[in-house]
């Protein structure tokens, strides 16, 4: 289960942008509270910049909110991050791979820092690879592969410590339908195994298909959480986009 | 300590997989010395050519002197011209038709028979390579000015130390070791600290700044490791990159030294010779782990520190236009190493290649050069650890 509460994250500005508006700190997350069961799917959000990115950062530990607390799996992200980093798998934005590394090299180099032993990484490797269909191109290099197969490769690094927790940011952004698909399955089988998913995105198809509870983002603050199935009664608009956009017009307002 | 190991190995296989960095680190340190060579090769080519080398003389007046006119014409190098006017001299020298110009002024003769000053003027145009006619011209006036400066001293029966009634003996205990290293002593710390840099500061854009920009450095912040052992690992590979770049060129240039032993000038092995033994080439060694262990510590903060690859290679060059005269600088204090100054980071290494150079090294001084070195990268690195660490210099975004 993942708790926030309260949480602010704030950065310092640089000289240029402090000189126009008179303020020492910019706030990219407002006040957020929110809270996401065990074995359920949450989607974030939001317009870009909106803090879609640095709530899932703090999420997992990477960034520590300014205030507020956050507790994953019962632990607290201050005290025990390392604990959580083990429990948690993070897909980032960005298809960020080592260009000179094959995809079997990556995952193992991962699989290394979560101290999988050798047998275990083989079962879960070879699981993994066939799911993913990575096989065919497990032994080229990254810098020789697609984005979609990046991709895959990427999935397949942030699973293979089976983690409790998935937070993926914006993971079909950039790939072909076919490649947005097959991950789209692949996150349905993994919620179907009881995993907690958080995840941002932009496609509202993707939502409707997996998400259970729903966060919109605005300038940092959380306009609107809730069960999908609220969200779609209650939120004016025929269509999920039409209401994230009244959401988003209200906000402005 | 294991994943600071599984880190260690991951860099390590990137710097040899890039083919950038592998040429860097394997093919630069042969390529150094091959380049020294040849210039020294070509440079010394020229010298040796040019002082060899016939060259074109303007005698005018030589009715004054009829010795210094055979003295020229003796000479196997002189090509004689007699035919040129004075006023005409600029010319022939601007046009290349002679190289230098000897007048002999009128009433020359007289002035030397009455034992009164005579004027000679060489003329000649400053050029940027070697003056060898000008040179050997001089040395020819030089000596017949001494034989006429005799031949008054007999004529008059005054031995020439009425002239001289002081000789001043000079008696240098230096060792020619001692007395080379003004030069050895200088050229050694930057030498070594260039070299150093050059591998140092690629390294560790590659795979400092390089690895924030492309975003890999967020995905293993989202794994069990700790900052600092991402820091550590990366700090590693950078000293030892600097580390195995002199280590090598030090080696190469010896081998090279060694294969080409009677191709080089004597003046030249004279000067190196001491630093090609092995006690020196220990010594250098052993001053060559601080400079880099320094180096990288101060070249990874600079690349967490930059936002970008640019940045960084921006700064990197910054740096190198500060360190190198810096170097030179505190190479030419004429400080020595002692307890004291043993102490000073990084010029305790430039002190310390100048007692290397000389043969002077004590083994107590390499001692607290290392615990002077040590406690600097810790502290750097404790430093790093609070501020390059922070959110703000980790994300690119």
């Amino acid at each position: 289960m993942i708790q926030l509460h309260d949480v602010c994250k704030q950065f310092k500005q640089n000289k240029k942008d402090h000189k126009k508006n008179q303020q020492t700190f910019v706030k990219v997350v407002q006040n957020v509270n929110f809270q996401c069961q065990a074995g359920k799917a949450f989607a974030l959000v939001g317009a870009n910049g909106a803090g879609k990115t640095t709530l899932l950062r703090m999420i997992s530990t990477m960034m520590m909110p300014s205030s507020g607390d956050i507790q994953v799996c019962g632990l607290d992200t201050r005290t025990d991050a390392l604990a959580i980093r083990h429990r948690i798998g993070f897909l980032t934005t960005n298809t960020a791979l080592y260009e000179h590394m094959t995809a079997y090299e990556t995952v193992r180099f991962y699989a290394d820092l979560f101290d999988i032993d050798a047998k275990l990484l083989k079962q879960r490797q070879d699981e993994l690879f066939t799911l993913l269909g990575i096989h065919d191109f497990a032994h080229k290099r990254i810098k020789e592969l697609s984005t979609g197969m990046r991709q895959k490769v990427n999935i397949a690094r942030t699973l293979i410590h089976e983690p409790e927790i998935l937070l993926l940011d914006e993971p079909t952004t950039g790939l072909d339908i076919i490649a947005s698909q097959h991950i789209v399955k692949l996150i349905q089988c993994y919620k179907e195994k009881n995993t907690t998913i958080v995840f941002s995105t932009h496609h509202f198809g993707e939502i409707k298909l997996l998400c259970d509870d729903i966060a919109v983002m605005v300038q940092g603050k959380l306009e609107y959480k809730n069960s999908l199935e609220h969200f779609e009664a209650q939120v004016p608009g025929h269509s999920l986009e039409e209401k994230f956009i009244s959401l988003q017009g209200k906000s402005s307002e | 300590m294991n994943k600071i190991n599984v880190l260690f190995k991951k860099d390590l296989q990137t710097i040899f997989r890039d083919r950038g960095t592998a040429i860097l680190l394997f093919l630069f340190p042969i390529f150094i010395p091959l380049l020294i060579l040849g210039i020294a090769y070509l440079e010394l080519n020229f010298i040796e050519g040019e002082g060899e080398k016939e060259f074109h003389l303007a005698l005018i007046g030589d009715e004054q002197s009829s010795e210094l006119y055979y003295l020229f014409r003796s000479d196997t190098q002189v090509i004689l011209h007699h035919n040129i006017a004075k006023e005409a001299i600029q010319t022939h020298i601007d046009q290349g038709d002679i190289d230098v110009a000897v007048v002999i002024e009128d009433g020359f003769k007289e002035n030397i028979q009455n034992m009164q000053a005579a004027n000679i003027y060489v003329y000649f145009r400053t050029q940027q390579t070697v003056q060898f006619p000008v040179q050997h011209v001089k040395a020819i006036l030089t000596s017949f000015a001494k034989a006429k400066m005799s031949q008054r001293l007999d004529q008059l029966k005054i031995h020439e130390n009425v002239f001289t009634p002081i000789h001043i003996k000079e008696n240098d205990f230096a060792s020619h070791q001692e007395r080379s290293s003004q030069v050895t002593g200088l050229l050694l710390p930057l030498a070594f600290i260039f070299i150093c840099w050059i591998a140092i500061m690629s390294i560790a854009t590659e795979i400092g700044v390089g690895e924030k920009e492309r975003g890999t450095l967020e995905t293993l912040m989202a794994t069990p490791v700790q900052k600092q052992d991402i820091f550590i690992s990366k700090f590693l590979i950078i000293f030892l990159s600097g580390l195995w770049m002199a280590i090598m060129t030090l080696c190469s240039i010896s081998l090279l030294g060694f294969l080409l032993y009677d191709m080089i000038p004597q003046a030249v092995m004279q000067m190196i010779e001491p630093l090609l033994q092995v006690s020196a080439i220990l010594q250098i060694v052993l001053l060559i782990i601080p400079t880099s262990g320094l180096l990288a510590v101060l070249a990874l903060s600079l690349s967490f520190w930059a936002k970008s690859i640019a940045q960084a290679g921006l700064l990197s060059g910054l740096v190198s236009v500060l360190i190198f005269p810096m170097i030179f600088m505190i190479a030419m204090l004429s400080v020595k190493l002692n307890t004291l100054t043993a102490f000073i980071p990084m010029a305790n290494i430039i002190f310390a290649c100048k007692e290397v150079a000389a043969g002077t090294m004590q083994p107590l001084f390499i001692l607290e050069i290392y615990l002077s070195s040590c406690l600097i990268i810790w502290a750097i690195i404790h430093l790093c650890r609070i501020f390059m660490l922070q959110e703000k210099h980790l994300f690119s975004n």
